[in-house]
């Protein structure tokens, strides 16, 4: 796999990630009016610069409702187009710095309900915009391992943190996110409280595969690819358990940085 | 340019790996204002094992309504695993309240009623479609823990009665 078809797929997937998650928007646009969880009459009164005056009036262009519906539809519909556009559209920087940008404007609108799946989106946007505004083979390497090693990070990271805690570790505290009604689902939930032994298997399971990540950079290929498939696995659980189903595609969109970085890493 | 991007793509790398040194971390976050060095953490160390509850009651020219629970975000389908647009508000809500939780050490509480997360739920609740108008509301963040079945939910915040305005 070259480079440029990695760093495509990364693209194709996480412009994908943008898609979904402006559609989900649109869908609950009740939340983004004025009245709303998400609103920028209350969201705007956290910076000076979008509270009022004449700063206040240019972000209200972009923002305020119902405009925000509109920057929405922008948005899908750019994603949209490197989602599923020609391979060439990917390489457009002007186009994943527009999407870069958006998602900035979108965490200023309101810092409420955004989650880890948004990050890594904006993220890879800016990584992908920096690789092709240099546009050499040099620095799309550089994006793939960037975004191999940042992948690599996340997990381990999650792993390592959860691991000394005596709540991860004997199973309880999956037991009880599973409880909950915002990011459970509460007949799994009990089942598992109720087999504390099935419950820190499963955690143990998770937690295993989380800290143990970064062997995908030096494992073979055969063990390397067996991670990513758990990996799959693991994302589709928490979309189904837990509802988390933008997480699926912003994280399975850095997967291709590993793949390649497994064929060529030369050993 | 390339060199650049690489430098960027380094020094990007690192600061992802210092923000986890509590040593480093406050200066990072410090500099990074537009979220570019993440901390990973899917629910670690300590999960929040418990959900918030938003109540609000209104006061009428005849007397004040019961407490209603608001439940932001609908209830879950078998289909959000690959759509789920109530999820936005349900964890909008839930940012809310944690926000304002942090806000209920003696030394901040006076100023509750000015912060975000208290004006983003007055707002929410102020503007909820009503079939008479009501002259007053008034809302109450609880907290339930998740594996408690028989426990009752704590109150974490109560509202002062806020005069309504027709709109």
């Amino acid at each position: 796999m070259s480079p440029e078809i990695a760093l495509g797929w990364c693209t194709r997937l996480a412009a994908f990630t943008i898609v979904l998650c402006s559609l989900e928007y649109l869908w609950g646009w009740r939340t983004l009016r004025d009245g709303g969880m998400i609103s920028w009459r209350v969201g705007r009164l956290r910076l000076p610069v979008t509270a009022g005056g004449w700063t206040g009036n240019l972000f209200d262009l972009a923002l305020a409702y119902p405009n925000i519906l509109v920057f929405y539809t922008i948005r899908a519909g750019l994603a949209g187009m490197l989602a599923f556009g020609p391979a060439a559209w990917g390489a457009a920087w002007p186009l994943t710095l527009l999407l870069y940008l958006g998602g900035l404007l979108i965490e200023f609108r309101c810092r409420y309900g955004h989650d880890g799946a948004d990050q890594m989106s904006s993220i890879m946007m800016l990584v992908i915009t920096l690789a092709h505004v240099a546009g050499t083979d040099l620095a799309i390497k550089a994006a793939l391992g960037f975004l191999a090693f940042q992948v690599m990070l996340s997990y381990a990271t999650a792993g390592w943190a959860k691991a000394p805690m005596a709540g991860w570790r004997d199973g309880t505290y999956i037991a009880a996110i599973l409880s909950t009604r915002i990011y459970g689902t509460p007949a799994v939930g009990k089942f598992l409280t109720e087999r504390p032994r099935l419950a820190k298997l499963a955690t143990w399971t998770v937690l295993t595969w989380e800290c143990t990540f970064p062997v995908v950079l030096i494992a073979p290929p055969q063990i390397a690819y067996g991670y990513l498939g758990l990996g799959i696995l693991f994302h589709v659980s928490n979309a189904v358990l837990m509802g988390l189903n933008s997480f699926v595609w912003a994280f399975i969109a850095t997967y291709p940085a590993v793949v390649w970085w497994v064929l060529n890493r030369g050993f | 340019m390339t060199g650049v991007v690489i430098a960027i793509f380094a020094l990007w790398a690192l600061a992802s790996v210092l923000v986890l040194v509590p040593r480093f971390s406050p200066w990072i976050r410090a500099y990074d204002l537009f979220g570019w060095v993440p901390e990973w953490k899917f629910f670690a160390p300590i999960p929040g094992r418990g959900d918030f509850h938003l109540l609000y009651r209104d006061t009428y020219p005849e007397g004040m309504s019961e407490w209603t629970e608001l439940l932001l975000g609908g209830p879950r389908r078998p289909w959000n695993c690959l759509w789920h647009p109530g999820r936005r508000e349900r964890k909008a809500a839930f940012d809310a309240s944690r926000e304002i939780s942090r806000h209920l050490s003696p030394d901040l509480i006076d100023t509750i009623h000015v912060t975000i997360p208290y004006l983003a739920m007055l707002n929410h609740v102020s503007e909820l479609p009503r079939m008479l108008p009501a002259v007053r509301t008034q809302f109450t963040l609880m907290y339930s823990e998740s594996m408690v079945e028989q426990g009752v939910p704590s109150v974490s915040v109560v509202s002062h009665l806020h005069e309504l305005h027709e709109s």
